[in-house]
């Protein structure tokens, strides 16, 4: 696996040959036979999915028998969770990857369909803003990237960011019961710790979009932190004290994301607005420090502009919408 | 359009397309001002200095003593008259960029593609605050490049080049903000003859 490429989907197979036949035990011959490899293949296939935390128990001369559910993300484990047609009906699967978004921009520049979804276990260049590195430590997180290709005017996408906010909010609480809060335009916190990050990439001309990746990295059942980001980041697990389902997550988020993406293409920017400020302690009064490339300057929140710009009132007295920048709160 | 206006012409000694043929050479030699006379038609062709964009391309202007019913319009306007599409008029919203196909390949034409931004956001014109630029004005670029990213709401629109050629101007810095149809770069496209 040097060169990452998607998972095999024969591995798919066998991981739901395995949960079809979670009671028994599997002979190698019979997997190799449905799954058509060999059954050394079958057994070096066994070894790798073990490296990475499925239990499975057995050996070449006996057959196969899986502990446990596997919680990883391969299209037969999430699939059967989402609906058919919307965002994420094509997975493609990455035990470990560079990074979805490269990975989902490629494809839409080769013209993979609106809805793709690229999933990896492991990213080795998980990408944030400004080529900053995203944490991906392997099987603990969901990195995935979805490819768009919205009837919107490039004017418009910037919406799409709100709109995987309040997604990734609404996916994180169903399951877990965990509510964040959306730190703008879209980092999800617990405890005023980012556990979510989202970056949104474009393709476009000045009056065509072509395709936009929404990148979605989140920590989900990471036990430690890197000493560097441990002030500011944070994991579900960490949070709650217990682990999670990453497949379910995953499935929550590829239906809000749909859920959410016809809500903004059939009402309109102003609904996804409205359930952002509904959702965000950062929408309304808020005192932070907004970072941009002229400096830092200190403000409170107050509202979304119609297209979802944060307004701003310095502490100047300047009352501005905030169209780009980086802000964090105020002790 | 223009092939009419030029057979008009060509009755007062001047045919469009030797115009445009004078204007394609002027350039080509780098030639300020220019003025000729020809069947008691005379016609002088100057490069505007103080365009906004740096190698300036021709301006043309043709005196002439009311016989000659060319109108710079005419010209300027027609996609047949290559010389004298001149792109310089920085971001008009309603107007894109002049695309490759206004263009036709078999031209050899001096006109500067403008890339304009897609949305309101702000200009980076690098990956990352200490990495390089990605381009500077002198640098070659072909289609496909990226020339600068354009933020929205955490939206990174990186802006590719739709021209082959070089850069001759970065209109905005690093940085700043920008509004939708606002001209980032000028490239001077490569000849392709």
């Amino acid at each position: 696996m040097t060169t990452p490429a998607p998972t095999d989907r024969r591995i798919d197979k066998l991981i739901r040959l395995l949960v079809e036949n979670a009671t028994v035990v599997v002979p190698g011959p019979k997997i190799a036979a449905e799954i058509g490899v060999t059954r050394a293949t079958v057994w070096d296939w066994i070894e790798k999915l073990r490296s990475l935390g499925v239990e499975i128990k057995g050996h070449p001369a006996t057959g196969y028998q899986l502990a446990r559910l596997p919680d990883l993300l391969i299209p037969s484990l999430v699939r059967p969770d989402i609906g058919e047609g919307g965002i994420g009906h094509r997975m493609v699967h990455y035990f470990r990857a560079d990074s979805t978004n490269t990975i989902a921009l490629r494809m839409a520049s080769e013209g993979a369909d609106h809805g793709t979804a690229v999933v990896a276990e492991e990213q080795t260049a998980g990408r944030g803003r400004f080529g900053r590195v995203w944490y991906s430590e392997k099987s603990s997180g969901i990195y995935v990237s979805v490819l768009l290709r919205p009837p919107l005017a490039p004017g418009a996408a910037p919406a799409l960011t709100l709109m995987a906010g309040v997604a990734a909010q609404a996916a994180v609480e169903r399951p877990t019961g965990l509510v964040t809060d959306i730190r703008w335009p879209n980092d999800l916190l617990l405890n005023n710790k980012k556990l979510c990050g989202i970056l949104t990439e474009m393709s476009a001309e000045v009056d065509r979009l072509h395709a936009v990746v929404i990148g979605i990295g989140i920590n989900v059942n990471h036990r430690e932190i890197p000493d560097e980001l441990r002030s500011i980041a944070t994991s579900l697990r960490l949070e709650s004290g217990k682990t999670h389902s990453r497949i379910q997550i995953l499935a929550a988020l590829l239906r809000e994301l749909e859920h959410y993406y016809q809500i903004l293409l059939k009402q309109g920017v102003e609904a996804i607005v409205n359930r952002w400020t509904a959702v965000s302690t950062y929408a309304r009064g808020k005192r932070i420090v907004v970072r941009t490339p002229s400096g830092e300057f200190r403000a409170t929140t107050a509202g979304l502009e119609s297209n979802g710009a944060l307004r701003l009132r310095y502490d100047d007295g300047r009352v501005e919408p905030l169209v780009a920048g980086e802000i964090t709160q105020l002790e | 359009m223009a092939e009419k206006r030029g057979s008009t012409g060509s009755e007062n000694g001047w045919e469009l397309k030797e115009i445009q043929k004078l204007i394609d050479l002027l350039i080509e030699r780098d030639v300020a001002e220019f003025e000729m006379e020809k069947g008691g038609t005379r016609i002088r062709v100057r490069r505007a200095e103080n365009r906004p964009v740096a190698p300036a391309p021709a301006a043309p202007t043709i005196i002439s003593p009311a016989v000659l019913p060319l109108t710079i319009p005419g010209v300027t306007s027609a996609p047949s008259a290559p010389a004298a599409d001149i792109t310089t008029a920085p971001a008009a919203r309603s107007e894109p960029a002049a695309l490759p196909s206004e263009t036709g390949p078999s031209e050899s034409t001096e006109s500067l593609y403008i890339i304009k931004s897609p949305l309101v956001g702000t200009f980076y014109g690098s990956p990352s605050p200490n990495a390089e630029a990605f381009v500077k004005p002198g640098d070659a670029v072909r289609v496909g490049q990226v020339l600068c990213i354009i933020e929205a709401m955490k939206l990174m629109n990186e802006i590719e080049s739709e021209a082959s050629g070089e850069i001759v101007r970065i209109y905005v810095e690093n940085g700043q903000p920008v509004e939708y149809g606002q001209s980032l770069f000028a490239i001077k496209p490569s000849l392709k003859r």
